[in-house]
């Protein structure tokens, strides 16, 4: 019998969600400043081999997390620099990072651990316990990682900052008409900057819960298209940080649904299509109607104008 | 202080590699005037604006504002020392609303958060000081352009602007709307503000302006009192020579007719203007002059005919032939040629040859192909010869298109347009953004389609250009035509009230 | 004349050279960091890379998917659609060709090669529609679509493999092709085989298609600037259509050449990202199918050099895979460079 919402599909769902929709809110903050990030996936293994890494050598997983932030931050430099001040295919860019992490992940983990499929085993980011008592909820709350937490309040966060704040409002003119907002005197490429680092930050955040909140060790090519769901999450969320997390949830459950009817009749390897193309199902009916930020993908270039 | 200099620019010098956009520049703005600068297309006068908006640095030279030697890095420097600016180009962000793109950048109280009930009430007081009307909810994108303009004089207003610089400001608007618009200018003038009007259409100049500025070829030419200079003194002054825009037009003599078009709808793209219900015919040797304010539905009539929109009601016939929804390459094979409006974007690939460009459209005709592959010999030779005959610069045949000067970027897409020799031409816009040889020379060569024999659809919202080479003019508003007639029998004002939706007295509708 | 033509040679050629020589600088920095010469590295690197005849053979062997992949980048990119998809297009396309290379008998070699072959680039072709259909008909950005397209392949060239023409041994595998469907070998017992003078083939085919018909013209147009194309009469839905599903036959072939040339059967996952490094390899190439030539022996070299010197000296054989994945990073900079060197050449002169 397939059963399609139990306690374990649901904690799975809210485990599979969250480097979904934290990674789905650090692709908004590049597309909202008009950049294109298909990197995210690299990134986002990037961050988790930081994570696991950091959190092998320090035995503390939160040192794992900043490092994470770390990587995620300085790939989003990289992307930033490559596509505002080389103004090149924002596509390209993302591309050759996804490449570059794929292999300098294995590299190094060939290098530091002579071993080109994981790393040892590193402590874990902490998960919430003790909630047996609460009914209904306390089962659902128990063992969640409080990155799933942290991501949530980012993502209320970042609702606020965009829809609330004179920064928000700057930041989305920015990604709209970068033009009109430098006429403006908004100084537009910092604001490009500060929020593609910021959001490959998130990114690298994502990848950390892969390695150690998810699991306690990086293993190769561990994403396998997260990075591009995550994406795939934000476009169906309308580019927006409740929408992200809406369409997140959504991808989250249906992996989940897949996880927990392995093992069935049905081939594993049948199951395994249902998560990718349930993305491309769901892209199909939603693509047309969503619009993203008018500028994204476009290349900034003042003086040209 | 009336008397005082608002502005004074010395030498002022911005050169792009081997472009010399700047080249001399000296400009004295007196305090409380309305100062026009005038210049051709490509003669400086954005790049001068630009310069003073904070948005180049300029190579060398000095700027005084208020008295004060200034330099801005950035436009937030312009802004912060009284200069407002209003663009050529809109700077709106469409997805925002009015009042959003009013406060952006500039948004009222202290703390990180926004508040929109201050801003509303300061916005009304500006909007209704000027009586500028604006639904401050509405959102950009769903406002017509007329207010789009109108949104950027409040932007202007609303940041405190003394110094206001508009950037040719009358392109998008009806006659009426022009008269409405020198109205506030002077309203400002009143106010004590000072106004650079920066536009290469001299009646707007002796209508409007205290003093004049010319500009050619990237360096200060004069400046006038207005009192001193008339339209023929400045066109001689911007062109460097004398003018002589006199078309010599025969009597039109109709022969059979070419297009055939009733009822014609088109389907709706977008926020995009539809054709809503069009009905005119052209004859060979005819020219059709078709006026509007952009955004009325050129777009969808031109895509229509060429088949390139889908047509939901109504015919087109061309020689008799039915061709709604046919394929524009057999359109052309058939003798419809179209001069696109916007080169860079719908005539030209930029990143092509001068070669590559002169065949686009007619890259499959039997004359450069056979056995499947390009003729290169006959496609030099037919290359050479329209850069012969339309007296086209470049400095080979593999030059990239961009290294052209408009003009020439222009004269090649006419040059390729009309050598097979077609039985019927859109042009669209044909002189936009081009220096007056060059505007001369595409009047004469369209006169020239009309000796012989061919049919003109001339679609245009330069309201001089359509009624001296028209044989008849009809007005575009919303989809559909609001009247018809021979040039001598329509005056500019019942032009301008059509344009503006508006159907003048005893005017009768199309034929 | 000439000179004029040598110079936009070198223009175009300069951003490639200047890519290849900053990765090898940096890899060379890595190799440094990790307490090895890097002279010695590379030494070894181009020793094992072109030393000998057989070690050319290998070269080449490797580069043979890298040329069939770089070629079915660079066309969806000149008709503007960023194929990333390649690698599902690939193994879609390898195991149609095995498929029909075991399950048919008895027919004369070339008509069974030219079946296999043509059932690989079909399949292929088929894994392209959807995600060139989703762009044209509901927008969807291809580089989602066809991303999810190859985890979709995996899963289903691994059900076939496992489930059903499974054939027991070390790794999941398919039957054994039939001798008659074998691309032959060039240099036995190098696995080098005709697939790569397929590949020179086709390169040079598409080139003339590219640049000497109108079709060509027509591609470049709507890569270019699909607004002139409309007004031209090209429609470029069409146009991208075509381009897509071209690209994803060329995938196809890609994907037989190792079923039947290398392998003599599919084996699952067999590719260390072909699809992917491709990508770079077209870029470097500046999507051009005759730059793409050297730029795939110079990927294919990287990689052999780099797996022989990992033998000498003790650098990861992952070496030649970072050097090709910087070499992408600075060929996205390349406007930086070029941009970048004329002004200071101008800047000399004046």
């Amino acid at each position: 019998m397939i059963s399609f919402l139990t306690i374990s599909i649901i904690q799975a769902t809210v485990a599979i969600a969250t480097p979904l929709y934290i990674g789905a809110l650090g692709g908004l903050f590049n597309e909202r400043v008009g950049v294109v990030n298909v990197g995210l996936d690299g990134i986002m293994l990037s961050g988790a081999f930081a994570a696991a890494i950091t959190s092998y050598y320090t035995q503390s997983a939160w040192m794992g997390v900043l490092a994470a932030l770390t990587v995620g931050a300085l790939l989003g430099l990289l992307h930033a620099a490559i596509c505002i001040e080389f103004k090149a295919d924002h596509v390209v860019s993302g591309v050759a990072i996804n490449i570059l992490a794929s292999s300098l992940t294995v590299f190094l983990l060939q290098l530091l651990f002579n071993n080109k499929g994981q790393s040892p085993s590193a402590p874990k980011i902490g998960q919430i316990s003790n909630l047996d008592s609460i009914p209904i909820l306390g089962p659902i709350l128990n063992n969640m990682s409080y990155l799933t937490i942290i991501g949530l309040v980012l993502i209320l966060l970042s609702h606020f900052f965009l829809y609330r704040t004179k920064m928000g409002l700057r930041l989305r003119s920015v990604g709209e008409n970068p033009y009109a907002a430098q006429s403006l005197g908004i100084p537009v490429r910092r604001y490009m900057y500060l929020s593609v680092i910021v959001g490959c930050a998130l990114v690298g955040l994502a990848g950390a819960f892969l390695s150690i909140g998810m699991l306690n060790v990086f293993t190769k090519n561990m994403t396998a298209g997260r990075g591009y769901i995550a994406l795939a999450a934000m476009i169906c969320g309308r580019w927006t940080p409740l929408g992200s997390l809406g369409a997140s949830v959504f991808f989250g459950y249906v992996l989940a649904w897949q996880m927990n009817a392995q093992g069935l009749a049905i081939p594993a390897q049948i199951l395994e299509i249902i998560p990718y193309l349930t993305t491309i199902i769901v892209l199909a009916f939603v693509a047309k109607r969503a619009r993203g930020p008018a500028h994204v993908g476009k290349i900034f270039a003042p003086s040209e104008h | 202080m009336a008397k005082e200099e608002a502005l004074v620019i010395n030498g002022l010098k911005k050169h792009f590699g081997h472009v010399k956009a700047n080249d001399g520049i000296d400009l004295i703005v007196r305090a409380g005037t309305i100062h026009a600068i005038v210049g051709e297309n490509g003669a400086g006068k954005s790049t001068l604006m630009k310069s003073l908006f904070g948005l180049h640095q300029p190579d060398s030279g000095e700027i005084h504002l208020w008295g004060e030697k200034v330099q801005f890095s950035s436009p937030l420097q312009a802004l912060s020392h009284g200069i407002g600016m209003v663009h050529q180009h809109f700077m709106l962000v469409e997805a925002l609303s009015v009042l959003e793109n009013i406060i952006l950048g500039a948004e009222p109280g202290k703390g990180i958060l926004l508040s929109y009930k201050n801003s509303r009430k300061t916005v009304e007081e500006i909007c209704q000081k000027y009586g500028l009307d604006l639904d401050l909810d509405a959102i950009v994108e769903n406002v017509p352009v007329g207010i789009q303009q109108r949104l950027e004089i409040v932007k202007v207003l609303y940041r405190g602007a003394r110094l206001i610089i508009l950037d040719e400001p009358t392109a998008v608007l009806t006659p009426q709307e022009i008269d409405r618009m020198f109205e506030i200018l002077r309203e400002f003038k009143k106010d004590g503000c000072t106004v650079i009007f920066i536009t290469h259409k001299l009646n707007e100049v002796m209508a409007l302006a205290d003093d004049v500025t010319v500009i050619r070829d990237g360096r200060t030419v004069g400046h006038w009192p207005i009192s001193e200079v008339n339209e023929k003194i400045l066109a001689r002054q911007m062109v460097g020579r004398d003018v002589v825009l006199d078309l010599v037009k025969e009597d039109a003599q109709p022969a059979e007719l070419v297009l055939q078009i009733q009822g014609l709808q088109t389907e709706q793209v977008n926020g995009d203007q539809k054709a809503d219900g069009l009905s005119f015919n052209i004859r060979a040797g005819e020219i059709l002059g078709i006026i509007g304010v952009a955004g009325n539905g050129q777009d969808a009539l031109i895509e229509g005919i060429l088949g390139l929109r889908k047509v939901e009601k109504g015919e087109i016939l061309y020689l008799g032939e039915h061709i709604n929804g046919v394929d524009t390459s057999y359109l052309r094979q058939k003798g419809v040629s179209c001069i696109s409006a916007d080169r860079l974007k719908t005539g030209l690939v930029r990143e092509f040859n001068v070669r590559e460009n002169a065949i686009l459209g007619y890259h499959t005709g039997k004359e450069f192909v056979s056995n499947l592959l390009f003729q290169n010999k006959r496609i030099d030779h037919y290359v050479n010869q329209i850069i012969k005959e339309f007296q086209i610069k470049t400095p080979s045949l593999e030059a990239p298109i961009t290294t052209l000067s408009g003009g020439n970027q222009q004269k090649l897409i006419i040059g390729r347009e009309l050598h097979a020799n077609p039985k019927l031409i859109i042009a669209v816009q044909p002189t936009r953004g081009v220096d007056i040889g060059a505007i001369e020379f595409i009047y004469q060569v369209l006169l020239e389609c009309r000796r012989q024999n061919t049919a003109v659809l001339l679609v245009s919202n330069e309201l001089e250009e359509v009624l001296s080479l028209s044989d008849r003019v009809a007005v575009l508003y919303q989809g559909r035509f609001m009247g018809c007639n021979t040039p001598d029998h329509l005056s500019k004002e019942d032009i301008g009230l059509m344009m503006a939706g508006v159907r003048p007295e005893g005017e009768g509708g199309s034929e | 004349m000439n000179t004029s033509r040598l110079k936009h040679f070198f223009w175009q050629i300069f951003p490639s050279v200047l890519a290849v020589l900053s990765a090898l600088l940096i890899g060379a920095a890595i190799i440094f960091a990790i307490g090895e010469n890097p002279l010695q590295a590379y030494a070894a690197m181009f020793q094992g890379a072109f030393g000998d005849p057989s070690s050319w053979a290998e070269t080449l062997q490797r580069a043979t998917p890298y040329i069939f992949g770089g070629l079915a980048f660079s066309i969806a990119t000149r008709s503007g659609l960023f194929n990333i998809g390649i690698e599902g297009q690939m193994y879609v396309g390898a195991i149609a060709g095995a498929i029909v290379g075991f399950s048919i008998h008895n027919i004369p070699a070339f008509l069974h090669i030219a079946l296999a072959l043509a059932a690989a680039a079909l399949a292929g072709y088929v894994w392209a529609i959807i995600p060139a259909l989703l762009k044209v008909k509901s927008g969807v950005h291809e580089v989602i679509s066809t991303i999810m397209l190859n985890y979709v392949a995996y899963a289903l060239t691994a059900y076939l493999t496992v489930r059903v023409f499974h054939e027991p041994g070390a790794v999941a595998q398919t039957y054994k092709v039939d001798p008659s469907a074998i691309l032959p070998a060039l240099m036995p017992p190098n696995k080098l085989n005709t697939g790569f003078i397929i590949a020179i083939v086709l390169a040079i085919v598409i080139y003339g298609f590219l640049f000497y018909t109108p079709w060509g013209y027509n591609l470049r147009v709507t890569g270019l600037n699909p607004g002139a194309g409309r007004y031209a009469g090209i429609k470029s839905t069409r146009i991208v259509l075509r381009a897509m599903l071209m690209s994803g036959a060329i995938a196809g072939l890609m994907g037989a050449e190792r079923s039947l040339g290398i392998y003599g059967r599919f084996i699952n996952s067999f590719s260390p990202g072909y699809g992917f490094t491709a990508i770079a390899v077209s870029l470097l190439g500046q999507n051009h199918p005759l730059g793409i030539i050297p730029a795939a022996i110079l990927f294919g070299a990287f990689e052999n050099g780099a797996s022989f010197m990992s033998l000498q000296v003790n650098v990861p054989r992952e070496l030649g895979l970072i050097l090709e994945a910087l070499i992408i990073v600075f060929i996205a900079a390349e406007h930086f460079f070029r941009d970048g060197l004329r002004s200071m050449l101008k800047g000399d002169k004046s």
